[in-house]
């Protein structure tokens, strides 16, 4: 069974999704921040893709430097089989789940007992 | 090779933030601060990116330190020597900050250093120091887009109740036509895209297709060239507005308007350039008219933004679009059910 992924590990599967061939830090910060609203710490993301690439759910591979990096790499990330079925089960383990709590909670609220 | 002039990050919090965060990966950390702070330089203005800067190295180091990250690190080197992916040297790359900060790793000092770090951190932020202050609450100052006071989001809610949904296109324009409470109602989307430019290596943009009256409804005026005509809308030309941010990128010229940048293979001509101080949609880089042949008319990926009309509340304006929605004929649009709407400020 695939595993479990907690929040940050969903966002930062879903945006090297997202991204496809130019998943690297900077961007999947900026691609998370601008579909979430959330803002990132880039250390945060960072850690998070390299403990998924620990994982083996993401593998990755070293870019070019660039002037606006500082002359510094980038490090490139791709959803990996693993990845990819741990990232359709939380999907559709929170899909299930919403389509089953609204209307309880929707009456729970007009109540006003929430 | 960094040009003169190139705003740099804080000199010292870069210089921490190498010392504590050497080795395997940093270089990618680092390089990653790096850039979107460049970024935010350019869109934001380098005070606020600075302060960015600051915060965000300061919380990398934290994250850089979790146990799990560490362990992580130590499962990923093993993986990665074992499958020889990579031969470049582990360790520090800067000599003597990565030499000093394997000597100083080994002992109990980093765990002091990161502490007291910390604890600076939580201090500085209950005496509400500026230099803790996230910098994600300051505000764009002098902000171009005109009465931001009547500028509104409008969302759609689906028949489950889920709320913060979008629309299609089809829906966009019934909105347009039948709801009065609202003016200058426009669509937009926003999608990523590799951008290419004669004799240039391609850069990555994020793209937002707008339909028209997305300007207006902000008011913003350009800075360089000229804004999209109705008549371009209208006929889907192949014409673009570039951000500042990304104008500079390309070397900040004027000679850029009329020039030519493609997109998946379609040649599109620069009319213009948008102010430093304007970036909505987050992130845009570039912003084209939504043709009909652009977009699919299906795919409910569209936001909507409008201004409240004169004499009207926002809350009664919602109350309007919510009863218009159940009783349009956008219905025939959506079999799958826009159920209902509601409005809020743009923040």
């Amino acid at each position: 069974m695939p595993r479990a992924l907690g929040e940050l590990e969903l966002l930062l599967l879903s945006a090297v999704l997202r991204l496809d061939e130019e998943a690297y830090g900077a961007q999947v910060l900026r691609e998370i921040e601008h579909r979430t609203g959330r803002e990132m710490s880039p250390g945060a993301v960072y850690t998070g893709l390299e403990r998924l690439e620990a994982k083996r759910l993401l593998t990755s591979a070293v870019g070019d430097p660039t002037p606006e990096r500082g002359g510094r790499r980038k490090r490139y990330f791709r959803l990996e089989p693993a990845g990819a079925q741990a990232l359709v089960a939380s999907l559709d383990a929170i899909s299930d789940m919403s389509r089953h709590l609204r209307p309880r909670l929707r009456a729970l609220l007009s109540t006003g007992s929430v | 090779m960094v040009p003169p002039g190139d705003p740099h990050p804080p000199r010292a919090f870069r210089w921490v933030l190498s010392f504590l965060a050497a080795g395997d990966g940093s270089e990618y950390l680092l390089g990653d601060l790096e850039e979107e702070f460049r970024r935010r330089a350019a869109s934001t203005g380098l005070l606020v990116a600075r302060r960015w800067y600051r915060w965000h190295a300061l919380t990398s180091i934290v994250a850089w330190w979790n146990p799990l990250s560490w362990l992580a690190r130590r499962r990923l080197r093993r993986q990665r020597v074992a499958r020889h992916v990579e031969t470049a040297q582990y360790g520090a790359r800067r000599w003597p900050a990565g030499f000093l900060g394997r000597a100083v790793r080994s002992s109990v000092l980093p765990a002091a250093v990161g502490t007291v770090m910390v604890i600076a951190l939580v201090l500085g932020m209950l005496a509400d120091a500026p230099l803790f202050q996230d910098p994600g609450s300051a505000r764009r100052a002098g902000s171009p887009i005109r009465d931001q006071g009547r500028l509104v989001f409008v969302h759609a809610v689906d028949r489950d109740g889920q709320r913060y949904q979008q629309f299609t296109f089809p829906e966009v324009d019934a909105l347009r036509t039948d709801v009065t409470a609202l003016t200058d109602l426009a669509g937009y989307s926003t999608a990523q895209r590799l951008v290419a430019r004669p004799r240039s290596k391609p850069v990555q943009a994020r793209v937002a297709r707008v339909s028209a009256r997305f300007f207006v409804a902000l008011g913003v005026p350009v800075h360089l060239g000229r804004a999209v005509t109705a008549e371009e809308y209208r006929d889907g030309a192949d014409v673009v507005l570039l951000s500042f941010g990304l104008w500079s990128r390309f070397g900040g010229d004027s000679s850029i308007v009329g020039s030519t940048i493609s997109i998946r293979d379609t040649p599109l001509t620069v009319v213009g350039v948008l102010p430093a101080d304007f970036g909505f949609p987050t992130d845009a880089d570039i912003w084209r008219p939504a043709s009909r042949w652009l977009r699919q008319d299906n795919d409910r990926e569209v936001s909507v933004l409008a201004r409240v009309a004169a004499d009207i509340t926002v809350a009664e304006a919602s109350a309007q679009v919510a009863m218009l929605i159940r009783n349009l004929r956008i219905a025939r649009y959506s079999p799958a059910g826009v159920y209902s709407a509601w409005i809020e400020l743009v923040p």
